[in-house]
């Protein structure tokens, strides 16, 4: 119930924030930018590398302050900046071919010895990226950027049913990948020790 | 039902799924948090615009732009010609004559056609959309060929001024003894029935060509082209007439050592400052030893270019000799733009 009271009290305040920050408070766009650059973050990240994604941020809050007397509904903000994020990951990943799939970018950090915690965190990463779009991004939201599955629903403008099956599918195929890789490492090593 | 691990993925709320929990303690290092600040100016405000204002300035900002692809097409078609159209030509006094047709008031000029004027006739012709031809009285003009950019007509004899509002290179004129080209400019060119001619310039640069040599003259300034000997040294129309008979001289002996020798001691004698453009210009007319005195006297009135040296002049180092003709200020050809007042005129 608490994080419906809240969901009520943050749309009616986001929609008073969009109205002011169309008639250009730049107070009021600093404070969607708080509420919302967590979310445009993870969307971000579930697409594109992490050195790259602060850059970007800017960038998808740039666009959306430039084209947000755009926005026809006030209390969609949430939803509208996320596929502007989406957008620009995509714009972003046919500029520079940065994504690798998952055994590449995983066997990569591997043989680079990258020490320990920090390796495990791009492998589970990179195997976040590796999933189907619905799950990667609502996963990235709510193990990279500490989002409750409501808060996911409330800033992307998805509905809690969605986020919900994206969560559990999403969780079970991150949990299926993992352990597919963790076996294919341990096996590359053991060839490496053994040459 | 729902497992109790189940609510810790979706509200964090339940019994802890250790593996979830492993996740999100390694992912945290990719976590925004707290959030980059945001740092902008001020957003253009919608609310402190006023719209009739907007209205105001959105007409304004079409109407700039209607005019500026109106004069970019305007300007489009006046450079590029149909090659081989006719050029418009106005009778201005008399009766000139095309081929055997006499032109009482308008007539059309073609590609092999002459233009004759008698003394009492004058003509305008017009270059494509370029510029105008005056064919002054007692002239003779061919037009030689007419190109999407390039133009060519020959005087034979008589005067014509022109006006061009063209790139450099836009028309060219034969003459007996040399091919004239205007580098966007005004000028005046009389040629002889004996082939002397002679050139003044009012505005921008011209270039009298012959294979063997090149002179460019600029504004204010005249050069003679005699046969034979192609284009001479230039100099500025209000000089003296002993500086112009000693430039004569010194034109008109190419081969006479002796009557150059008291050409240029002439020249050096009664130059003034704004004859260093005839003084650089004899300095790439005479052999090595006879240039340190030109340019001693050159270097009086205008300095050598820094970064240059006095031998690098000497030797007539092509950087050397570009620097010092642009330490003339003499302008550039392309100043022609800058003339665009001249088109209203056309």
């Amino acid at each position: 119930m608490r994080h419906s009271a809240n969901t009520i009290s943050e749309l009616s305040g986001d929609r008073d924030l969009v109205r002011a920050a169309r008639a250009g408070d730049r107070v009021a766009y600093g404070e969607l930018y708080q509420r919302y650059a967590p979310m445009v973050h993870g969307v971000l990240l579930a697409r594109v590398t992490p050195d790259h994604v602060d850059d970007l941020l800017q960038e998808v809050f740039l666009k959306a302050m430039t084209q947000i007397t755009h926005l026809r509904e006030d209390d969609h903000f949430g939803g509208w900046i996320a596929a502007i994020a989406r957008n620009r990951a995509a714009d972003h990943y046919r500029l520079t071919r940065e994504r690798q799939s998952t055994e590449d970018f995983a066997t990569s950090i591997a043989t680079r010895g990258t020490p320990g915690s920090q390796a495990e965190a791009r492998i589970a990463l990179a195997a976040i990226q590796a999933l189907p779009d619905a799950y990667r991004e609502t996963l990235a939201l709510r193990l990279v950027e500490g989002m409750t599955g409501p808060e996911i629903a409330n800033r992307t403008g998805l509905t809690p049913e969605s986020v919900r099956v994206n969560l559990h599918r999403g969780m079970k195929l991150l949990r299926e990948r993992l352990g597919e890789n963790q076996t294919r490492l341990v096996g590359g090593k053991a060839d490496v020790n053994h040459d | 039902m729902t497992e109790p691990t189940q609510n810790y993925l979706w509200d964090k709320s339940g019994t802890t799924d250790q593996e979830i929990e492993r996740l999100e303690s390694l992912l945290a290092q990719f976590r925004s948090d707290p959030p980059p600040t945001w740092i902008h100016e001020p957003l253009p405000g919608r609310a402190e615009r006023r719209p009739v204002k907007r209205l105001w300035l959105s007409a304004v900002f079409a109407l700039a732009a209607l005019v500026l692809v109106s004069v970019a097409l305007s300007i489009h078609a006046r450079f590029e010609w149909r090659p081989g159209d006719p050029w418009k030509v106005v009778a201005l006094n008399g009766t000139p004559q095309i081929g055997s047709s006499l032109v009482k008031n308008r007539g059309q000029f073609s590609v092999g056609q002459i233009l004759v004027t008698d003394a009492a006739s004058r003509a305008r012709i017009r270059v494509a959309d370029l510029g105008v031809v005056d064919v002054e009285p007692g002239s003779r003009v061919r037009l030689i060929a007419t190109h999407a950019k390039r133009h060519q007509i020959a005087l034979d004899y008589g005067a014509i001024s022109v006006r061009m509002w063209a790139p450099p290179f836009s028309l060219a004129v034969d003459t007996p003894s040399a091919s004239l080209f205007d580098l966007g400019c005004a000028f005046t060119l009389h040629v002889e029935s004996g082939g002397y001619g002679t050139v003044q310039v009012t505005s921008g640069w011209v270039e009298f060509e012959t294979p063997l040599r090149s002179v460019i003259i600029p504004a204010g300034a005249e050069a003679v082209t005699r046969p034979e000997l192609g284009p001479g040294t230039p100099y500025f129309s209000d000089d003296t007439p002993t500086f112009k008979t000693a430039v004569s001289a010194f034109d008109s002996h190419p081969e006479d050592d002796g009557a150059r020798a008291a050409a240029v001691a002439s020249i050096l004698a009664n130059a003034h400052s704004h004859d260093a453009l005839t003084l650089l210009s004899l300095l790439n007319q005479l052999p090595l030893p006879r240039r340190a005195m030109v340019l001693d006297r050159l270097a009086a009135f205008v300095p050598i270019p820094d970064g240059y040296s006095r031998e690098d002049v000497l030797n007539l180092h092509t950087d050397a000799m570009d620097a010092y003709w642009t330490a003339l200020h003499l302008g550039t050809p392309k100043s022609w733009f800058m003339n665009w007042k001249d088109v209203l005129s056309y």
